[in-house]
This record gives structure tokens, C-alpha cells and sequence, in this order.
């Protein structure tokens, strides 16, 4: 079959070889390395074969007489395909257009993979790189990949980390957000650390002040829990007196918050009719092609669930057409009446959210709630109890000049 | 003649012959390797001389499959393979 196929490429002629002597031009092409393929008998004075175009040349020239009449039937293959089609001339055009057309679109960008990390406004980055030229459509070679870190990290403040990679058609956008340094790492004036909030202290990390409770002690909010005076301790430092740091301290305690939420027992609840319509569009680059005629929306009420997919050709080329695909889903909504118990889970799940919100750092270790109806309305109080860091850092008033100066030692002989 | 598969003989190698090495392949197919020349040619009967040994291959829709200097092959229902001379 393969064999077929290159043979094919160099071109093959049908022939059809009449004479007494078939057994004779059979040696002689044998002898001269002819090779014919398919030789098939049709009668007692003549046979077929397939021969390439290179040796019936051969065979044309050959000085023996062979006794032989050859006869071309077919011409099959490449060569007499390009023959038959060298006057077409649109048809070489197209070809060529096409050709310039796959490869001019392939030098473009036409999908942009971009995950943003918590801290980085994607938004500006894509606006960035709009203003730069970058965008679907863009030549790869244009894209300067130093340059454009250069002026990102340069125009956004908020990146520690910019790259960009072309790989085929594909520009894949790589971030990472400047984060803060360590609370530990800072010092800026003299600051107190105080409870956000009451609670019991159960582990305290406290890194620079002096710390006032213990582990186990319980605290309202404000309360100083790591103060900013720290005292001299005379086995490591033998002159100096009082000073004043900037606390910083993680203090974790078990705290309780009370919530109450309230959800209304009556409620529209939807209903799908089953009735739903998909429309089709094609998207080539930024330019959009509608496959519908009408684009008002259904009447009525409706969900609209819109996808759009990228044609790939491998993982690294995509083509520059999307289909996007948006389906309307009627329904319609009708007035019900719950329980109170019914509501409970949902009620419990937005106090949990209203409290995970509050929260500093830490987690919530239990909570304990009740439902009831009030007023046409399911009511939750719940005591939802905690594990947080309660210690926030604030001001302190005092400066190094409030604190009482040791008078200097006398030396003697003065 | 050399069964096919067989292994054991490398075809052209035996040390006591210097005719034609001939290959049956069931009765669908023969494969006649070393120099040889047609002498008769229809789609019942097939004589290829090789030296001075003429085979005599018969059956029903014979077919030259291959035909060069070296090596000539034969498809078809083959019936009956003989000797008509030889050393």
C-alpha cells in the first residue's frame, strides 16, 4: 500500500504489451532491471502491467527488439495530476494564498493563558499589555519578551515576578504578587500589642515587647497584651536602662462570637419549563459571526449559560476561531413556603460565612444554634466558638524621653 | 526446495547447490530466487529456466507477481510444481 502510494509519487503508466513472443519481453525487462508490477495475461498474445514513468523511458530505448507492441492505457500518479491541473490557474492561486494564509496566521498570538495570583489586578495587566500591543492578533516575533517584563514590573507596583512565553500560538502570562514583609521584620515607632477581642489566650508567640498575660489567662478587648517598655535584664546587658520597641506578638485564644440571621420562610423558587434554545457563533480573532438571525433575547424568565471553545490542533497551536455557544433555559418561578428546620442548614452556613469573615486568622471550632419562626421569618441564633489570633498591633503614646533616665555611675578618683 | 520458515537453511547458502533456491509458500505462492528466464507464460502453466533446470509450475490463475533479474515470484492456485530437465 505504501509502496503504492511512492510509486504513485514519481507517476505510473497502465500498459498493455501485445506479441507472440510475451515471455521473451518479460526476460528482457528482467534482464535490463525493468520492473513491472500487476502483470496480469489477458490473452495467449497479449498482457497488462504497471510500469513507472522512469523505466517505460527505459524501456522505450531499449536496442533489442522485443517483438512487442507497448500501448499506454492509463497514466496515473503526481506528475500527470500536475499536468492536467498546470492551466488552472485560480486553483495554484488559492493554493499559495492558502499556504501564505496558514503560515501568516500561525506566526500570530491567538490564545492568552493568564493565571493571576491572589494580589496581582489581572485586569491591569491585560490593560498593560493592550497599551503594549499585545493582545489576539499579535505577531509572536513583535513581542519582546525582556522589554515587556521590564515595563510591567516597572508600571505595576504590585508584581514581584512578570514573564511572558510564546510557545506556538499561545502567550501564557506569568505573575507573582509583591507581598508585605513579615510583620516581624517591620519596626515602625513604638506600638502596644492589645486584644481585638475578648477571649482566653491559649498559645502566645511574642517576638519583640513585654509580654503581660500568660497562657490560659482571659482577656477583654483592648486589653495590652504585649507592652512596648521592655526592661533591662542585668545578666545580658551590664549598662542601658528601660526602652521602648515596637511589640510584635501572635497571641491565639479561643473567642465566641453570637449571630443571629433571619431568611425569609416564604420564597420564589425556580422551575425549569424545559424549553431552551442554543445559538452558535463564530468567533475568528476579535471579530464575532452570529450562525442566528434573531439576537433578541426569549421572552420571559430565563438562565443563560454561555461556553466558548478553542479549537486546538495539538497542545501547543490553536486556531484563531472559537466557537462560543450560549443556551437560554426558560423557567418559571413559583411562590413556597419552608420550615424553619428546613432553612436551618442554609441559615447555619451563612453564619458560619458571616463569622469565617470576621475572622482575623484562625478557623471555627464549633458552633451551637437554634432556629425558630418569628414573623413569618426562620430566625438563627447561634454561638459560634473560635480559635484566632486576637493580637492587633496599636500606637503607644509614650516616646524614650517619658521613661525615667538612670542617673550615671561615679567613677572613682573624680 | 526450502520449506518456508523453516530457519534453519539461508536461502542461497546451501554448500551442495548452485541452482535456484525455490520457496513454496502453501499452493498460493512460489518464490523462485537466483537467475531465470521465463519460457512459457498463461494463466495455467509457467516455465522458468533456471540454468539448465526448467520448473514446471501449474495451476489455475497464475500470476507473475515479481519479476527482476534475481527473482521471480509466482501467485495464483498452484497445483502441481516439477522438474523437466536437470542435472
Amino acid at each position: 500500500m505504501v509502496s503504492d502510494w511512492i510509486r504513485l509519487c514519481g507517476g505510473m503508466l497502465d500498459i498493455r504489451v501485445r506479441g507472440a513472443e510475451l515471455e521473451r519481453f518479460l526476460n528482457l525487462c528482467a534482464r535490463k532491471r525493468i520492473r513491472l508490477h500487476r502483470m496480469e495475461r489477458k490473452d495467449i498474445d497479449e498482457m497488462r502491467a504497471s510500469i513507472s514513468v522512469r523505466d517505460f523511458y527505459r524501456l522505450s530505448r531499449l536496442p533489442q527488439r522485443t517483438r512487442c507492441r507497448v500501448h499506454i492505457i492509463k497514466r496515473r500518479g503526481l506528475p500527470f495530476l500536475l499536468k492536467k491541473l498546470r492551466r488552472r490557474y485560480a486553483l495554484w492561486g488559492g493554493l499559495l494564498l492558502m499556504c501564505f494564509v496558514c503560515y501568516e496566521l500561525s506566526t500570530r498570538i491567538w490564545v492568552i493563558q493568564a493565571d493571576f495570583p491572589q494580589g496581582v489586578d489581572g485586569y491591569a495587566v491585560m490593560e498593560e499589555l493592550e497599551q503594549l500591543g499585545i493582545g489576539i492578533g499579535t505577531k509572536s516575533a513583535d513581542i519582546d519578551a525582556h522589554a515587556v517584563k521590564v515595563h510591567m514590573m516597572t508600571a505595576l507596583d504590585e508584581l514581584k515576578f512578570f514573564a511572558v512565553n510564546v510557545d506556538g500560538n499561545t502567550l501564557s502570562v506569568e505573575t507573582a504578587a509583591a507581598e508585605d514583609p513579615p510583620e516581624n521584620e517591620k519596626e515602625n515607632g513604638i506600638h502596644d500589642v492589645v486584644a481585638l477581642r475578648d477571649g482566653v489566650i491559649q498559645k502566645q508567640v511574642v517576638r519583640r515587647g513585654t509580654e503581660q498575660r500568660e497562657e490560659g489567662d482571659a482577656v477583654l478587648k483592648g486589653d495590652v497584651l504585649v507592652d512596648a517598655l521592655v526592661e533591662p535584664k542585668e545578666e545580658l546587658y551590664s549598662v542601658g536602662g528601660s526602652h521602648l520597641v515596637d511589640a510584635s506578638a501572635d497571641i491565639w485564644a479561643a473567642t465566641r462570637y453570637y449571630v443571629t440571621r433571619k431568611m425569609p420562610l416564604e420564597a420564589d423558587k425556580k422551575y425549569k419549563t424545559g424549553a431552551s434554545k442554543t445559538r452558535y457563533a463564530i468567533c475568528f480573532g476579535k471579530t464575532r459571526i452570529n450562525l442566528y438571525f434573531s439576537s433578541s433575547l426569549t421572552q420571559g424568565n430565563c438562565d443563560r449559560i454561555i461556553s466558548t471553545e478553542t479549537i486546538w490542533l495539538n497542545d501547543h497551536l490553536a486556531l484563531p476561531l472559537s466557537l462560543y455557544c450560549e443556551t437560554v433555559e426558560l423557567y418559571t418561578s413559583k411562590r413556597v413556603t419552608h420550615t424553619a428546620e428546613e432553612l436551618q442548614a442554609k441559615l447555619e452556613y451563612g453564619a458560619r460565612r458571616a463569622v469565617e469573615q470576621q475572622l482575623n486568622e484562625g478557623n471555627i471550632t464549633s458552633m451551637q444554634a437554634d432556629a425558630a419562626e418569628e414573623d413569618g421569618a426562620a430566625v438563627l441564633r447561634a454561638a459560634v466558638w473560635c480559635y484566632e489570633q486576637i493580637g492587633e498591633s496599636v500606637e503607644d503614646g509614650r516616646t524614650q524621653a517619658d521613661l525615667p533616665q538612670e542617673e550615671p555611675e561615679e567613677t572613682e578618683g573624680s | 526446495m526450502v520449506p518456508k520458515g523453516g530457519g534453519a537453511v539461508e536461502r542461497g547458502k546451501l554448500p551442495h547447490m548452485n541452482g535456484p533456491v525455490i520457496e513454496l509458500d502453501a499452493n498460493r505462492s512460489i518464490v523462485i530466487a537466483g537467475k531465470c528466464a521465463i519460457t512459457l507464460y498463461s494463466e495455467t502453466e509457467m516455465r522458468v529456466q533456471c540454468g539448465r533446470l526448467t520448473i514446471r509450475v501449474s495451476g489455475d490463475g497464475l500470476e507473475l507477481c515479481t519479476l527482476d533479474e534475481n527473482e521471480l515470484s509466482i501467485i495464483g492456485l498452484i497445483a502441481e510444481v516439477g522438474f523437466l530437465s536437470g542435472t
